[in-house]
């Protein structure tokens, strides 16, 4: 009996003592399955941090490109460098290591443009965005965005005032930041040196441009006839220039091209007329293509009261107007003139009035000008007209991790 | 002497049936033991290895290595419900444009595992090239937020509403000791695609 309860014991001993370690091999098995995770998540969010912090560099000294190595951070390190990468861009290489795991983040910036804003102003003015305007691509305004209702902005809403009211309930689909500044550039210096250097350049005087595919007609007074001539010929970088005067524009463009009008006067200098339809050979959102057209006018860039503008008008451009605004001429005198159809994004000082309007019971009725009908194109989030104003600083094009 | 070998001997199968029943409870015990720690390694080991792939995927919402090929990054998510995404990226880094869509199918249709609660989650990659995860899924469940970091209610007809996502995954053995399943949660609260917030 003694010895059988020997046994007995022995064998019980063994059996826990086989089982025991077996049990507690997968108990810490299990604890180091996660342990494992939390090395990789740790690795990685030491990368993420260093590629925030390479972004920053960037932000703060748009010309840094340079190394940070082995930086301390969270039980971690990680190793940051930005480097120059083709087209003006900066790609920014961020390792970041933990428990000897390595994980790599890699963002490519671009330089920003005025281009990529469907909207842009400095001043606001009274009139708000109200329900029913809907606004797709970025969006920016150095003063306050006035709200009434439920307007929708699809791109991403940036303002350096924040908004009117403070809380709206306006729907910000794309984000919303506030205290961003970015004003409008001070003089066209760099569009200068291109237009006089592989671009056409009327030193004074008004110039008229009627394109027609890969040429352009052009003249200097009203009543002479277009001489044509190929665009590339005219002006090879695609940079056309009224230094001090006006510019008229109207037809169908091929190719990049970018149309200035400069001057500080009023409305003899410095302003952009349409005449009539200005748009793309080959219309971007039907297809392929490869037509882009900037318009940037010191002051305005109008609208031209005309026959030809009275039953509707099409404009295929990214617009900028430094110290004017977008508007139709004789806006509140004019005959009621069908719709803006509007492709591209507008950049200007102050907003501006394309017509005059009555609202009754909801509906909303032209009394003078136009209706509005303004499409983003999105061509102009990575590509831009020649030499468009950059903002001078850069934007995240893509970001891998 | 006739006496005490009777009691001996009753003492022995006493003391000696206890010590069985011990036996018995400690091997069922075991058995127990083992069975549930196994099944919480193996459903803990797939539910890390799940979570590394939806992380991996969900961070790439939105990315391109040919940025100009995704212009507008806002427009990546194509849709998305309570137990699904689609969206676009770009799996490879190879500059293409790749679709990429999660699912689940109704727990009826895992009718090979005794747990009555799994279903199977189904990864799509350009509507052709599917992964079917057989790993004991109970919980896949999204949630959305917008920039203001406010919940989207579904259903979302607006996807470029979208900004962060919550996913709450729950695995479970699929096979049960006595009634009891062995599970893992995981939660990532939010979880953010960079690219959404691109330019």
């Amino acid at each position: 009996m003694g010895k059988s309860s020997v046994i007995i014991v022995m064998g019980f001993l063994v059996i826990v003592g086989l089982a025991a370690p077996n049990i507690n091999r997968m108990a810490t098995r299990a604890y180091e399955n996660f342990l494992v995770y939390h090395v990789r998540t740790q690795a990685h969010d030491i990368a993420v941090s260093g590629a925030n912090i390479g972004a920053n560099a960037v932000f703060l000294t748009p010309t840094w490109r340079s190394t940070i190595s082995d930086v301390a951070f969270a039980g971690g390190e990680f190793t940051v460098r930005g480097e120059n990468y083709g087209g003006n861009q900066v790609r920014i290489v961020s390792i970041g290591t933990y428990e000897k795991r390595k994980d790599t983040v890699i963002v490519i910036l671009g330089p920003s443009t005025y281009a990529k804003f469907a909207y842009y102003s400095v001043v606001e003015g009274g009139n708000p965005w109200v329900t029913g305007d809907t606004i797709r691509g970025p969006f920016h305004t150095q003063g306050k965005v006035n709200i009434t209702g439920i307007p929708v902005f699809y791109g991403k809403v940036t303002t350096r005032l924040g908004t009117n009211p403070k809380k709206t309930s306006a729907k910000f689909y794309g984000g919303y930041q506030s205290s961003v500044d970015l004003p409008l550039p001070t003089d066209f210096t760099n569009l200068i040196a291109a237009a006089n250097s592989g671009g056409q350049v009327l030193a004074n005087g008004d110039l008229w441009l009627k394109f027609d595919g890969d040429s352009v007609g052009w003249k200097t007074a009203a009543g002479d006839p277009y001489a044509s001539v190929l665009t590339s010929a005219f002006a090879s970088n695609g940079v056309i220039m009224a230094q001090s005067g006006n510019v008229h524009v109207e037809g169908r463009v091929s190719g990049h091209v970018t149309v200035s009008a400069l001057g500080s006067s009023g409305l003899s200098k410095g302003n952009i007329f349409i005449d009539d339809d200005i748009q793309y050979t080959t219309d971007p959102r039907y297809g392929s293509s490869n037509d882009m057209l900037g318009l940037i006018a010191n002051n305005n860039v109008f609208i031209t009261e005309n026959a030809a503008n009275n039953n509707s008008v099409i404009i295929q451009a990214a617009i900028l107007c430094r110290t004017g605004g977008f508007s139709a001429q004789n806006a509140n005198t004019r005959p009621p003139s069908g719709v803006i159809d509007l492709l591209g994004g507008i950049v200007q000082y102050e907003k501006s009035a394309v017509g005059q309007y009555t609202i009754s019971g909801g509906v909303v009725t032209v009394v003078h000008g136009f209706n509005k009908s303004y499409k983003y194109d999105d061509r102009f989030m990575f590509d831009v007209p020649p030499l468009y104003p950059a903002t001078g600083g850069y934007e995240t094009m893509s970001w891998y991790e | 002497m006739g006496n005490s070998t009777i009691i001996d001997v009753l003492g022995s199968i006493i003391l000696g049936g206890y010590i069985l029943l011990m036996i018995f409870r400690l091997d069922g015990t075991v058995a127990e033991t083992t069975f549930m720690n196994g099944s919480e390694l193996t459903v803990q080991q797939n539910l890390t290895t799940l979570v590394e792939i939806l992380e991996t995927d969900f961070r790439k919402i939105g990315y391109c290595a040919d940025p100009d090929k995704l212009k507008d990054p806002t427009k990546a998510i194509l849709s998305v419900n309570e137990h699904g995404i689609k969206y676009l990226t770009d799996l490879n880094r190879n500059g293409n444009i790749d679709t990429v869509e999660y699912y689940v199918g109704p727990a009826s249709s895992l009718t090979a595992t005794p747990n009555p609660r799994d279903f199977l989650l189904y990864r799509v990659i350009n509507h052709n090239q599917t992964l079917r995860f057989d790993i004991g899924l109970t919980k896949f469940d999204f949630l959305f937020f917008n920039s203001a970091d406010d919940s989207i209610d579904f259903p979302i007809t607006t996807p470029s509403e979208v900004y962060n996502l919550r996913l709450s995954v729950l695995l479970e053995s699929s096979h049960a000791y006595d009634t009891m399943y062995t599970y893992a949660y995981w939660r990532q609260v939010r979880l953010a695609a960079r690219n959404l917030r691109n330019r």
